[in-house]
């Protein structure tokens, strides 16, 4: 019962969440000076119409908004203005997919990584290891997306390849090739690229969860009754740790969401978030909203998900929203 | 057992004066946080490398006010004599760009953390103290707010808004100021159930003077951890915006968009990124260290 309700109130939060950022876009876009068909050349007005008419540009904004609204929900985004005869779904369907399996695989990397040295942190706390993995996982939240993906292209793309090429004496040989999607080797480096801060904040949180858990007289007790230590490391400290970190999920997805448009444009992937930009610097609107809509309803989601996922794992966050 | 004389064990006379007296000299939470801050080494030396960077924030564009003058006969030179990180391909000084740039990125990056600091704190403050319904109404705002994605209302407002460093700040400021709002709502609440509160009440001060003398000093330890933090946040997050050309615009210089433009030539003139970015990821660096270094003082969990 308690469950239902929590999930209820966190499905309502969403669900208006939703609303006003669909509201806000719609009115964002609408507030914007000029408009599409405003180009370098004076269009005459019988075509302009006929534009406007198509794209129905031509109705008042209230009409406009409930059409835009009844159609959003039923899945329809538009068509896109620059590409011809694009619709925005189409776009998100072929190219979505890309963005899902680089993002899904920097998660992967960073979780692992990330969690392996927080534990390593924290069993070692405040010796060498402790600082080691700490100053990694700093050095990581320092590091901007496209600086890394710059730094790794050079290092790999360019100089390691090079090397390869003059021992293979083949100038069209590439050992791990940094741009394009198309082949296992060129999915390794953008994965690391953009997981390397998520990985930092993981560990980050990962060892202070472990330290918490590491000070807790369950482990005492662990210990007392004879446990081996790979036993209470894995059994008792670990387990518990790991479940705080399950909260940082949803701003990890966002995080690297928005890595995406800077990965995927520097290694030349064809993804989303590389739609995305290119239609913001084309002033494409129909497509921004599409994916601004698009993107906001899977992070909204995503939290959603980890939201519950977390409150059926520990009830004492459930109760204590409850309460609040 | 029996060498041990008598006379050993007379009393100690009763002192009362000297049991009074604190041998100890007595800190105040500041004194006390500061002392702790000077411990870390680290911590300190990021202090002193920021201040480095602001002092070359404030007085640099000053010595090097050329950046944005065109040598188009010396254009896409590597790190010289002259131009002593090089000059880009329209031959500006990459030196007094990268200068400039940190004039530019530290500011937006403080002025944003002020603002929203600011920001949170009112709100926050007003939510926390007063409580009840306008308590949960308030509430529910920011549990609204919170779920909307920052980023992709950051780049819908920046796409919308007229460009420029203001409202790049404003819309910053507008998509990132729950999360302080939340933290001092927090601390309040903890806050204004303690004596001296009623204390205060009793003696007939205003909501006003003890939010602002009892309730926000109590509370900034937290607030100045979560606005030092913001700063590197916001310096990064123009940086993200100038790489898809939302940020900062050229001639003006930024980190940010000194770094995108670098990226494009990356290859063939590694030093138009390498510059700006060592500029970049030190000083958020630093900032970061000292953040943290400023949470471990400032938490009153660690004191001994």
């Amino acid at each position: 019962m308690q469950l239902a309700k929590y999930i209820i109130r966190r499905l309502a939060i969403s669900l208006v969440t939703l609303f006003v950022v669909i509201t806000a876009t719609f009115f964002l876009m609408n507030s914007m000076p000029g408009d599409p068909f405003t180009g370098q050349k004076a269009i005459p007005k019988a075509i302009k119409d006929n534009l406007y008419k198509k794209y129905g540009l031509d109705k008042p904004v209230g009409e406009r908004f409930v059409l835009y609204l009844s159609n959003t929900v039923t899945g329809d985004l538009g068509m896109s203005m620059t590409y011809k005869n694009r619709k925005v779904v189409d776009v998100i369907k072929q190219s979505f997919p890309t963005s899902a399996d680089l993002g899904i695989r920097a998660i992967i990397f960073a979780s692992i990584a990330g969690i392996f040295l927080g534990i390593i942190a924290a069993l070692n706390h405040n010796r060498t290891w402790d600082s080691v993995s700490m100053v990694i996982a700093i050095i990581g939240v320092s590091l901007p997306a496209f600086i890394v993906g710059a730094l790794l292209q050079w290092l790999i793309g360019l100089q390691l390849n090079q090397f390869y090429k003059l021992i293979v004496g083949d100038p069209y040989a590439m050992l791990i090739p940094t741009t394009g999607w198309d082949n296992w080797a060129a999915k390794l480096v953008p994965p690391f690229a953009l997981g390397i801060s998520a990985l930092a904040s993981i560990a980050r949180y990962m060892r202070t969860s472990m330290l918490d858990v590491l000070n807790q007289d369950y482990i005492k007790t662990a210990k007392a009754k004879g446990l081996t230590k790979t036993q209470v490391t894995v059994r008792h400290t670990i387990r518990n740790a790991i479940l705080p970190v399950v909260t940082i999920l949803g701003p990890m997805t966002a995080a690297i969401l928005t890595g995406s448009f800077v990965i995927e444009l520097i290694f030349a992937i064809p993804g989303l978030g590389k739609f995305f930009i290119i239609s913001i610097a084309q002033n494409d609107y129909t497509m921004i909203m599409g994916l601004t809509i698009f993107y906001a309803t899977f992070l909204i989601f995503m939290n959603f998900v980890v939201d519950i996922l977390y409150g059926v794992i520990d009830p004492r966050i459930r109760l204590a929203k409850g309460k609040a | 057992m029996s060498s041990i004389p008598k006379d050993k064990f007379t009393p100690v006379p009763k002192d009362i004066a000297s049991a009074q007296k604190i041998h100890r000299p007595s800190l105040s939470y500041w004194q006390d946080a500061w002392r702790r801050l000077k411990l870390n080494k680290v911590a300190m030396f990021s202090m002193w490398f920021i201040a480095f960077m602001a002092i070359v924030a404030i007085f640099g564009p000053m010595l090097f006010p050329d950046y944005r003058d065109n040598h188009l006969d010396q254009t896409l030179l590597g790190p010289n004599s002259r131009f002593w990180f090089g000059t880009d391909e329209l031959g500006r000084d990459l030196f007094a760009r990268v200068i400039r740039g940190t004039r530019i990125s530290l500011f937006i990056g403080l002025t944003a953390s002020l603002i929203t600091t600011a920001f949170g704190v009112v709100y926050g403050g007003i939510s926390g103290y007063f409580g009840g319904s306008l308590d949960d109404a308030m509430m529910r705002f920011i549990d609204i707010i919170s779920t909307v994605p920052d980023m992709i209302i950051l780049i819908l407002l920046l796409v919308v808004l007229p460009q420029g460093i203001p409202t790049l700040i404003l819309a910053m400021c507008l998509t990132s100021w729950s999360g302080i709002a939340r933290i001092v709502r927090g601390q309040l609440l903890q806050i204004k159930e303690q004596d001296y509160v009623l204390v205060a009440r009793t003696q007939g001060a205003s909501a006003g003077r003890i939010i602002a003398k009892h309730l926000i000093p109590n509370a900034l330890g937290p607030i100045i951890v979560r606005l030092t933090m913001a700063v590197p946040a916001f310096i990064f997050e123009e940086a993200f915006l100038s790489f898809i050309n939302l940020g900062v615009r050229i001639p003006e210089a930024s980190w940010g968009n000194l770094g995108q433009s670098g990226v494009q030539q990356f290859q063939q003139h590694p030093y138009l990124l390498i510059f700006p970015a060592l500029f970049l990821c030190i000083t958020t660096l630093a900032l970061n260290l000292f953040g943290d270094g400023l949470r471990d003082a400032l938490d009153p969990k660690m004191r001994k």
